[in-house]
């Protein structure tokens, strides 16, 4: 288990304060943010390559901190890989093992062949490091990372220079593997796909602080913040005031919406009447109400489509509300859509399910 | 005429200028007298003591650069930058001013004691050794510096996380990733230092089968107005230099280093 308590790093006109986390022994953790938020420099400071201003990393109850890099015990994968160009592909794999103390080489030789074998790069052993395509270095680079027998890897997007295809195959591939060789991972991305399909757990860093750090379905589903909601692109955020409470639900007044809302109260604890809060939906939780089908009652609104923007199996949906001058997303399957023969301009009636709405704090 | 065509232009005008001065030597060439005077005594011990003295320093200037140039290349340190700007020192002052420098220090309180308790430097061997040293030693730093900036610090990262040491991960990753630039800059460290002249007759003087190096044989010979052996040596110092560099670059090529 890593473990970091209060961890501050200072470097030039930037610094992350006050990081505490913990990653679970066999877990994939995602620290998520956007680009130039200190993800990666607080991965290596963990690493050991950045000095930390104050704080404390724990790697199974011992007391890391002041460690050199190469006792750390951390694998480490690099946003370019840094795989060695001079070497072969048998060279880099073998590099760990060859030049470090590692126990028992022999052995672990054979258990690196075994790695390279289950990421399918065995046939290109004896190749030259140079003459790899992008997708075989970020093999090598793995095999290379997991050879010595660390029990902990720490990936800088590993995968941001690969096409959506291959990225897609190494997901899988480092999940097997992770089955297989039973190591932890922490890892650092600003792709929300990636990072939803590969985590376990969720951190998200935004300037420097984590904002929300949870299971992953938790920070899916409940965004803690306006933040962090935005940057998952969640763009239906309204401010309301809460007015009551009735049947399992909080009464909210938005008036952006120029209407009341009902909020199931199993979504949020301890608050008090006439508050104000901010509330959120996902754009694909936000649902077009076919008019042939029976409708709950609760947060409907009325209106019209603004536009549709098809994107791939999806389309985007602006839907206008009466009565108000605000826009709500909606992320609506195509099938779905084509059901509804929703066009631009049609009067449509949308329903915001109180069990979908997530109060940002 | 295009931009490709001017800039060719511009190289084969150096090539020219070099080529037609070594060319030019020939007017005054006597075949009769190259061999009497390439095996003679005192040329013979002017090689000599030019290539000892300048592989005897280009070797101490890589031991200095190479630590050195890793340090300033890959650590931020307090005084990196002074320290980076005076390696250009010996570019900035003439080789002989350098040369002067180092005859006052040995006119020091230090200087007196270090010859009189290890090594005479003033009009010896080793003060050759010593001028092409210290006119080597910047220049060296400075060019193994550019050929280990030019290698990314995450090679070394990568290798420590691997569980090895940072002098292994520098012996097995930086100093082969950056082996062609070491290797050119010894090459012009020795070239610089087999030609070196100011610095060397400053402090060595220009005693005959004593502190003669090539270069100061040159000049020693065209102070006797004796162009037809000055132009001899010169021949000799380029085929030298030219031998050395041209088997360099092949091996290079061949992989032998």
């Amino acid at each position: 288990m890593i473990d970091l308590i209060d961890i501050s790093v200072q470097i030039k006109g930037f610094s992350i304060k006050d990081i505490s986390l913990t990653v679970q022994t066999g877990s994939c953790h995602c620290l998520i943010g956007p680009t130039g938020c200190g993800k990666t420099t607080l991965l290596e400071a963990i690493l050991g390559l950045r000095r930390i201003e104050k704080g404390t990393i724990m790697l199974d109850g011992r007391d890391i901190t002041e460690l050199p890099v190469h006792e750390r015990g951390f694998s480490y994968v690099p946003q370019d890989l840094a795989i060695f160009p001079h070497l072969t592909v048998e060279e880099n794999i073998f590099y760990g093992i060859k030049h470090s103390t590692v126990s028992d080489k022999q052995k672990r030789y054979e258990a690196a062949l075994e790695i390279a074998e289950s990421l399918g790069i065995s046939p290109l052993i004896k190749r030259k490091a140079v003459n790899l395509s992008g997708g075989e270095r970020q093999r090598v680079a793995l095999a290379r990372a997991l050879a010595p027998g660390q029990r902990y890897l720490l990936l800088d997007e590993p995968f941001s220079s690969l096409h959506e295809g291959m990225k897609k195959e190494l997901w899988f591939l480092l999940k097997e593997l992770q089955k297989r060789y039973e190591f932890t991972i922490l890892m650092v991305s600003h792709d929300i796909e990636e990072t939803f399909f590969l985590a376990d757990h969720v951190s998200v860093m935004i300037d420097g602080i984590i904002h929300q750090s949870d299971k992953k379905e938790i920070v899916y589903r409940y965004p803690s913040n306006p933040e962090v909601a935005r940057f998952f692109g969640i763009k239906n955020i309204f401010n309301a005031d809460i007015k009551g409470m009735e049947d399992g639900y909080y009464r909210l007044y938005c008036n952006a919406l120029n209407r009341e809302i009902l909020l199931s109260i199993d979504r949020v604890s301890n608050i008090s009447e006439n508050r104000s809060i901010t509330f959120g939906i996902r754009s694909e939780d936000v649902i077009i109400l076919r008019p042939d089908l029976p409708m709950k009652k609760e947060n409907l609104l009325t209106g019209i489509i603004k536009e549709i923007y098809p994107a791939g199996s999806n389309s985007i949906v602006v839907f206008k509300p009466d009565k108000s001058n605000e826009l709500i997303e909606i992320i609506m399957p195509d099938y779905a859509l084509s059901k509804l023969s929703a066009r631009p301009l049609m009067p449509a009636t949308v329903s915001l399910r109180p069990e979908r709405l997530f109060v940002l704090r | 005429m295009t931009f490709k065509r001017v800039a060719i232009f511009f190289a084969a005008s150096i090539f020219a200028l070099y080529a037609g001065l070594v060319l030019s030597l020939f007017y005054f060439y006597k075949g009769s007298l190259f061999v009497e005077t390439l095996f003679s005594e005192r040329t013979l011990y002017s090689i000599k003591i030019s290539l000892i003295a300048a592989t005897i320093a280009t070797f101490l200037s890589l031991v200095i650069a190479l630590p050195s140039a890793y340090a300033l290349s890959r650590f931020d340190f307090r005084g990196r930058h002074i320290i980076d700007t005076i390696l250009e020192l010996p570019m900035i002052v003439s080789p002989a001013a350098l040369g002067a420098m180092l005859l006052i220090f040995f006119n020091n309180p230090l200087g007196i004691w270090i010859q009189d308790n290890y090594a005479q430097f003033v009009f010896t061997i080793y003060g050759i050794i010593l001028a092409q040293f210290v006119t080597t030693a910047g220049i060296a730093t400075r060019l193994i510096k550019a050929a280990m900036d030019e290698i990314p610090q995450r090679y070394e990262d990568v290798a420590r996380s691997l569980g090895v040491s940072p002098f292994k991960a520098f012996l097995t990753v930086t100093l082969p990733l950056c082996k062609n630039g070491i290797i050119a800059a010894s090459v012009l460290t020795w070239a610089k230092a087999i030609g070196e002249f100011g610095a060397t007759i400053t402090i060595a003087g220009s005693m005959a089968m004593k502190t003669e190096t090539l270069p100061i044989a040159i000049f020693m010979r065209l102070s006797t107005a004796d162009i037809e052996g000055t132009v001899v040596l010169i021949l000799i110092l380029v085929a030298i230099g030219f031998a050395t560099l041209y088997s360099v670059r092949l091996l290079t090529k061949r992989g032998v280093f």
